[in-house]
């Protein structure tokens, strides 16, 4: 066992080497200046500027002086270092990540809080009308695509009144700024605004601001609700169909006939005997699913104004802004979301083979 | 039923076996058994005029209403202010529009009718872009499907049956594609190559597609391999694949008569539900350099187009957009919901008739 955990993390290390290495690699074959970052968009600039700024930035050496530094940096610091913009990556992943953390943990609970049962009902009734109907109810929350789920909830709730429609509100407790920035820079006491003023400066925009107020793990559930269940929706066919399945081939198994047979009533037979292999798959499955939980992340980040990683990916890619690309910035975001991904597989399969001994290390 | 009959069902089977090539028993069982199911008949039929809409009647229908869906008119928005707020809203359904065409010139005359009215800001004609939209979608979304399944169902089996190192390899190939971000290496190709790569339309696929269908299939088919490989585990443990062997059967004759015919079933919804995550997929890609340009109509863009798509997003700001042409995107929304479900009710109603494992408990 401790062979196979050893060979898997060494894997996951290769892995990791390899994805930074292609980052640099990539970042080295775009046609693109990092150095016009620092000058206002749009203008023009001499070219021994820009030279500088490059120089500045470390971008004008060899990628593979550049990767290098890289690896050194973070091996004898355990620094990630400063992104193009001049803040330090793991500041930015600090504050990016958790929103993100949240929105795929709570939407898979929620996901499987759907789906679990949808698929035990599935399974007690195949292809019977439940069956079908069941299925259809599934396939409906892939088949409106991210967006529309998000755009109607929104409405939705925003007509009742129930959930706030956009932004995030962090976990611990946020007091409103007492001074707000206003045209040039200039520090003004928020008191001395006007209403209008403060609505115009973006005051009433701040999560310091909107987040205050009510108490603060509430303020936190009620902007979660809406993306964890455009979320959920997105992936409750894959799971409940892939439950369905595996109930049904383990209904047929010797196991569940010798617990039969021995006197086991119903639930003992379901929670013992057919749920333990069916959430070993569960788990490997949504280990895997991850990955793919981070790209459903940027819609549902963006449909909702979530300020996550997810969308601080596509911010350092520079779409919506300038075309740009943030080299430090993604590849800090790219090792934190694979060094997830790939611990969390390890985890799901050593978590398999507890909950399914018939599993072995592959 | 065995495995034997459907493979033969499938007309594949090498000389000496003319009992089972003959043996319509299969196609007829399927067949008795697709007709009882109603809804999915219903749903074929439905998918087959989309098919039939989309492919045949798109062309078609911009030669009878005299232009084409990538025509702007100016003539068919209106100019709305309200406060601060103003913007040039799309005609409604049913609208005749002057037909000067692009940039005023007025090189036709008289007037054109826009049967589901205008798209947005830019009057193209809605009900063409549907058609044209639908053909590209369908085209990407079944061609990555099919890249995908073939993909999985190659190094799914190879893992399953073999194991060992060949196993091993595939479960850290689909562990390397799971963890490697999909977005990075979209951006990748549309930064170097990908202008290059949009343009190999093999003469029949609009611009981008191609490329759409190989990045999509390149990053989806961990799936179906996951499913294809728990699949021949189990079934090489059963009886007549070992009963195969001592009868002689070489690897790749078992392989192909009696494990391939079982992998159909469950990978008839999966499919059906990949094919749904790419449609979702697909018009993230078009934002970023690759796949499809501005010019290529396609359900994705036209539900993205007033919400906001990840590169401009006013889902937050833009709530007088929403509700005044909200109705635009709803035809789009409509389309992908139905061909989803519509596919997902035949995959299922497939899946049962050639299951030649019943579902049983």
């Amino acid at each position: 066992m401790s062979a196979y955990l050893v060979r898997r993390l060494l894997w996951g290390l290769g892995l990791l080497l390899v994805l930074t290495f292609v980052m640099y690699a990539v970042f080295s074959i775009i046609p693109y200046d990092p150095g016009r970052i620092l000058f206002p968009a749009g203008a023009p600039v001499p070219p021994a500027q820009l030279q500088a700024a490059d120089h500045k930035l470390g971008v004008d050496r060899p990628f593979y002086e550049q990767y290098a530094s890289f690896l050194q940096r973070l091996v004898e610091h355990g620094s990630l270092g400063h992104n193009f913009g001049g803040g330090t990556v793991a500041r930015t992943i600090a504050d990016t990540g958790p929103p993100t953390a949240f929105l795929i943990v709570g939407g898979a609970i929620l996901m499987l809080a759907i789906a679990i049962p949808l698929g035990l009902l599935s399974a007690r009734h195949p292809n019977t009308p439940i069956d079908r109907a069941i299925l259809v109810i599934a396939v409906l929350g892939i088949a409106l695509h991210p967006f529309v789920v998000g755009v109607l909830l929104k409405q939705a709730s925003s007509k009742l009144g129930l959930f706030p429609t956009g932004g995030y509100c962090p976990m611990h407790k946020m007091t409103p700024p007492t001074t707000w920035t206003v045209y040039g820079g200039e520090q003004v006491p928020v008191a001395k605004l006007s209403h209008q003023l403060l609505e115009e400066f973006g005051y009433y925009k701040s999560p310091s601001v909107y987040c205050s107020g009510a108490p603060w793990p509430w303020r936190w559930f009620e902007h979660m609700v809406l993306p964890w269940f455009t979320f959920a929706l997105f992936f409750l066919a894959f799971y409940v169909r892939m439950i369905r399945a595996r109930l049904l081939e383990t209904y047929n198994e010797p196991f569940v006939l010798t617990a039969r047979a021995k006197g086991a009533d119903e639930r003992r037979v379901l929670t013992h005997h057919l749920l333990r292999p069916v959430s070993a798959t569960i788990v490997t499955m949504f280990a895997f699913d991850v990955g793919v939980g981070i790209t459903a992340a940027m819609y549902v980040e963006t449909v909702f104004g979530l300020p996550g990683i997810a969308h601080q990916a596509l911010t350092a890619l520079g779409v919506g802004d300038e075309p740009g690309y943030d080299l430090p910035m993604m590849t800090g975001i790219i090792l934190v979301v694979a060094t997830t991904v790939i611990v969390l597989n390890i985890l799901a399969d050593l978590a398999a083979m507890k909950l399914d001994p018939r599993i072995q290390p592959a | 039923m065995s495995a034997a009959d459907l493979a033969g069902g499938r007309g594949r089977a090498a000389p000496g076996e003319g009992r089972v090539v003959d043996n319509p028993s299969l196609r007829r069982t399927v067949w008795r058994r697709l007709r009882r199911d109603r809804l999915a008949l219903t749903a074929a039929v439905f998918l087959a005029l989309l098919i039939l809409a989309c492919f045949a009647g798109a062309p078609l229908a911009a030669r009878v209403l005299g232009h084409g869906p990538t025509e702007y008119f100016p003539q068919a928005t209106n100019y709305v202010s309200s406060g601060s707020f103003s913007t040039l809203q799309p005609v409604g359904p049913w609208t005749w529009v002057a037909n000067h065409g692009a940039g005023g010139a007025a090189t036709k005359t008289g007037k054109t009718l826009f049967i589901l009215g205008a798209d947005g800001p830019l009057g193209h004609d809605e009900l063409l872009q549907l058609l044209y939209g639908g053909r590209t979608t369908l085209e990407i979304a079944f061609g990555a499907t099919l890249f995908a399944l073939f993909i999985g169902i190659v190094l799914g089996t190879a893992a399953g049956f073999f194991g060992g190192r060949t196993d091993l390899f595939a479960s850290r190939l689909s562990e390397f594609v799971a963890a490697f971000p999909l977005l990075l290496l979209v951006t990748a190709i549309g930064w170097t190559i990908g202008a290059r790569l949009n343009g190999v339309t093999l003469g029949v696929f609009p611009q981008g597609v191609l490329a759409l269908i190989v990045v999509l299939g390149a990053f989806t088919w961990p799936y179906p391999a996951r499913i294809v490989r728990a699949q021949v585990v189990e079934l090489r443990q059963r009886e007549f694949i070992d009963a195969a062997r001592v009868i002689g059967s070489g690897q790749w004759r078992t392989i192909r008569v009696h494990v391939l015919p079982y992998l159909a079933a469950p990978l008839l919804v999966y499919g059906s539900l990949i094919f749904a995550a790419n449609v979702v997929l697909e018009a993230a890609l078009s934002a970023l350099n690759l796949g499809l340009q501005l010019d290529v109509p396609d359900w994705g863009a036209m539900l993205s187009q007033n919400w906001g798509t990840l590169i401009f997003n006013n889902a937050n700001g833009g709530a007088a957009t929403v509700q005044a042409t909200a109705w635009t995107q709803a035809f789009p929304a409509i389309a992908i919901l139905l061909t989803i479900v519509a596919l997902g009710l035949v995959g299922e109603s497939l899946r049962q008739a050639i299951n030649p494992d019943p579902d049983r408990r």
